[in-house]
């Protein structure tokens, strides 16, 4: 709105954003606001026929007026989950709605009021919680938990598990289901997508119950063929699939079949390998649990959870770390793993970029963490700039710094971190004995000369000039996922969301927003700073000369973003790409003609975009033959003078 | 109250069909479909039109008889052949056109009676003269005029169709007591203060909005579709829309 028009607001102005009503505004409302909403209304409505499209959460407020919806989690064919919070209990919930034809169906919402009260007696750690249940319009709702962490098949997409992590989920699930087994109630859709990981390396079952709930046709005691139908066969026993009586021990087959892939990342279809035939390092002892859990026969099969555990505990016997110790190592290892992925910023790059999971709880880890730490890694190409003393080597992760006195980073896949180019600060005086490094970041800006590492367990190093306090981090920083550093400052994102500023005092890019919703990345130019939260928004502070941090509105559902030392880039949900602040170079006019995007990259005052078919397209000020790279590109790491780019590993390329 | 999409129809099967596609695909006004709907989209859209025509100077007589005349030379001169098939929206083909006739007119004598007397969309001239005095007086360009007043034309159509809606099941009362929550976010004092008024429940209320909501929505898509070439159009037509009115 300009001023001018805020100005000439009277009695005749709108009461929700101030502009001046026409006199013969549609229906007496604010044409302005009618359509802002409308847009989003509509938008959402022009999805295809058939699929169940959830309302959008600023519209679903209406009907939960207890609750400030958050976001959309994620939808699938039968349900839609909301993040919610609920002031009065100051708790932080799930809300998951399903259909509106169901809730239409009597007989369903008998059933679903039937389960739903035996699911509310169902009380573990293990267990999703659910809170509430009823029905709102034509909508049948479940409130529950929320977990904040990844489901396992995002997990899983990102290939196998080490096997001391896929033994301490199965043990924690093995809990769970016998608490709900002796109470009654079995799963019937056990499956990864159910299996929730929470931060603190807990695991959390999901939708129990829910795969009956949504077969018209069960009965109290099992499933018809009608209703298998509607389930997820892959994981199914074969009396599920037939439709024949079933009990308990479904979840135990499938609990095998979430083992098997854990440990293999392949499905035990067919005539398949036991494990340690497809993995060396397993004993074969693990066969026999894998294989008796897998037994066509039910009969044959472990007769219970705790059975299973105690089988599963006898073959692999770790002794030494306790429970909490084991659950905090699968915490490290997963969270440091999938955050590393969603660090954005000009200063830093990260592992192998993905795009964020539906589910939006966190960003999907992209490659596997194995026991001995090897990160995944590329051929580094150098374009421009200084010698590069690990060109055309395999590396994790580089990042440039500085300005027309450039350095740079490079972290190697063993966790160790090499340095070259301008020492003036001593910025490529790695400190001695740095290792398990899993994060890079080098100081953004002309006058930048600091650089940082993240370590595997949270914690932060830096080196380099430190005369405003911007290379050293702040005393007793931990659980920290993601760095990035600007000209004179660093920023630091915690797990649990928060983010953390040092540096010069005087600099905005330091003032972190007192109300900053938690954010799942942060980048950094040479002045400025970004955040993107949970939601896919997208908050920008410091200084504003060239519009740095004017974020367009258009900025909503951001999947990633970054940040060159005057400009920004947001990579949108639908694979749009826009960009903000100065445009000296012309980094600022995104091409016409750019497909669909799946990674954005910005430094200087350059800028690029990957799309779906590898190809790369640079923008402004970019020494870097795109063209000739097309799908070899992993990471593209953008610098003021040098630009460098690590190439994909070959599809088989084991570390 | 039903919460059916009626329109969702026009999504199913592989071809998607949108009025102004229609019109397209057939390029010819002898094509009886394709006179239909080109027919119905200029009695939606004719206003922009004539209020484009009068801010670039005409008189309120010039302007209809311009106005009637263009539609007339739409079919006549063979403008829909000269779209590009893949990119013209509605909104820009009409705009254009209707320069490239004023350019025509205005090289003839301005004593001809234009449009050879043919009334081809019914034009209230008296209510055309009123509405148009209500048009922003600051407003620079005519263009940006005509692009303004095409956003709040849809949105009046939309409503519109909306209060019929509604109508036919005898709820304009409902209609008319909720569509204030259609345009901003509201309090709970408004539910509160609105179920009084309505003789309702607060939670009632609640639905009936959400409900209502929800058909604006689809409605406001469909108008929108109905004005390019693919309902793929709709998001960035919408977004163009919406930067109009900032």
């Amino acid at each position: 709105m300009s001023e001018q028009s805020k100005a000439t607001t009277t009695a005749n102005a709108c009461a929700a954003c101030g502009r001046s009503l026409p006199t013969n505004a549609p229906g007496g409302l604010c044409p302005a606001c009618l359509l802002e909403r409308g847009v989003a209304l509509a938008t959402r409505a022009s999805a295809r026929p058939g699929d169940f499209v959830p309302p959008a959460p600023e519209e679903l407020a209406v009907l939960f007026p207890e609750f400030e919806i958050v976001s959309l989690l994620g939808r699938g064919g039968i349900s839609a989950v909301y993040k919610a919070v609920q002031p009065d209990l100051d708790r932080t919930v799930a809300i998951k709605l399903l259909p509106p034809e169901t809730a239409r169906d009597a007989e369903f919402m008998e059933r679903f009021r039937r389960e739903a009260a035996t699911l509310a007696r169902l009380d573990h750690p293990g267990i999703v919680r659910l809170y509430d249940f009823g029905q709102r319009d034509d909508f049948a709702y479940f409130v529950m938990e929320f977990v904040d962490g990844v489901d396992l098949a995002q997990q899983l997409a990102a290939g196998p598990m080490s096997p001391p992590d896929a033994f301490e989920i199965v043990g924690q699930l093995c809990d769970a289901l016998q608490h709900s087994h002796e109470r009654g109630v079995i799963h019937r859709d056990l499956k990864p997508a159910n299996i929730l990981i929470a931060r603190d390396g807990r695991v959390k079952l999901a939708d129990f119950g829910l795969a009956r709930l949504t077969q018209p046709d069960a009965g109290e005691m099992g499933l018809t063929r009608t209703g298998a139908r509607l389930g997820t066969p892959r994981y199914m026993a074969p009396e599920q699939l037939n439709g024949v009586t079933a009990d308990h021990r479904v979840d135990v087959y499938a609990l095998g079949v979430v083992l098997y892939e854990m440990l293999t990342a392949q499905l035990p279809v067919g005539h398949f390998d036991p494990p340690s035939e497809k993995i060396p390092a397993l004993t074969p002892r693990l066969d026999e649990v894998v294989l008796r859990a897998l037994n066509a026969e039910p009969e044959r099969r472990f007769a219970s959870m705790i059975e299973v555990k105690e089988r599963l505990r006898d073959a692999v016997a770790r002794p030494g770390l306790t429970r909490p110790e084991r659950r905090q190592q699968l915490a490290r290892r997963l969270f440091a793993a999938s955050l590393l992925a969603a660090i954005i910023g000009a200063g830093a790059v990260w592992l192998w970029s993905s795009r964020d999971a539906s589910h939006g709880q966190a960003t999907q880890p992209t490659g596997p963490i194995t026991e001995r730490a090897t990160l995944p890694s590329g051929r580094l190409i150098v374009f421009g700039g200084a010698t590069c003393p690990v060109a055309n080597e395999r590396v994790s992760a580089v990042a440039l710094g500085g300005g027309l006195n450039e350095f740079g980073l490079a972290l190697l896949p063993d966790g160790t971190v090499r340095a070259w180019g301008d020492n003036r600060f001593g910025q490529t005086n790695v400190p001695a004995g740095l290792r398990e490094v899993i994060a890079i970041a080098a100081g953004q800006g002309a006058k930048s000369a600091h650089a940082l590492a993240l370590r595997a367990d949270g914690t932060v190093a830096g080196w380099g000039d430190n005369t405003f306090g911007q290379g050293v981090p702040p005393m007793g920083l931990t659980n920290v996922a993601a760095i990035v550093a600007g000209e004179l400052h660093s920023l630091a994102l915690t797990r649990e969301g928060r983010v953390v500023a040092w540096g010069n005092g005087t600099s905005p890019a330091l003032a972190v927003p007192k109300n900053l919703p938690p954010a799942k990345a942060i980048a950094t130019g040479a002045d400025f700073s970004l955040a993107l939260s949970m939601d896919g928004r997208v908050t920008a502070w410091g200084v504003n000369e060239r519009g740095q941090c004017d974020v367009p509105p258009s900025a909503q559902s951001v999947v990633q973003f970054a940040a060159g030392s005057h400009h920004a880039l947001a990579l949108l949900a639908d694979g749009k790409v826009i960009a903000w602040g100065g445009n000296s170079s012309q980094q600022c006019d995104v091409p016409a003609t750019l497909p669909p995007a799946t990674a954005v990259f910005a430094g200087g005052d350059g800028s690029a975009a990957l799309d779906a078919s590898g190809a790369l397209r640079v923008w402004g000020k970019v020494p870097m033959p795109a063209a000739e790279f097309k799908g070899r590109v992993a990471q593209v790491v953008a610098g003021s003078q040098t630009w460098l780019m690590i190439e994909k590993p070959a599809a088989t390329a084991v570390h | 109250m039903s919460d059916t999409e009626p329109s969702q129809a026009r999504f199913q099967g592989q071809f998607p069909q949108t009025r102004w596609s229609v019109v397209l695909a057939a390029r010819d006004a002898k094509d009886q479909m394709a006179a239909t709907a080109l027919d119905e989209l200029c009695r939606a859209y004719w206003f922009p039109l004539y209020v484009y025509v009068r801010r670039r100077g005409a008189s309120p007589e010039d302007a209809e008889d311009l106005t009637q005349g263009y539609f007339a030379a739409l079919i006549e001169r063979g403008y829909l052949t000269q779209v590009d098939r893949e990119r013209g929206k509605l909104r820009s083909f009409l705009l254009t056109t209707l320069k490239h006739y004023l350019a025509d007119e205005w090289d003839k004598t301005r004593t001809l009676k234009r449009g050879h007397g043919q009334r081809l969309v019914s034009i209230d001239a008296a209510n055309a003269e009123e509405r148009y005095a209500m048009e922003p007086a600051d407003e620079a360009s005519p263009d940006r005029l005509f692009d303004r007043r095409w956003a709040l034309t849809l949105l009046d159509n939309v409503l519109t169709a909306l209060r019929a809606d509604y109508a036919s099941a005898g709820q304009e009362r409902l209609f008319d007591g909720l569509k204030k929550f259609l345009a901003w976010n509201s309090a709970s004092e408004a539910y509160r203060e609105t179920a009084a008024e309505l003789g309702m429940k607060e939670n009632a209320v609640r639905v009936a909005v959400f409900r209502l909501r929800r058909r604006y929505g689809n409605l406001l898509r469909d108008q929108v579709a109905d004005t390019v070439t693919s309902p793929d159009e709709v998001p960035a037509e919408l977004e163009q829309l919406l930067s109009l009115m900032r």
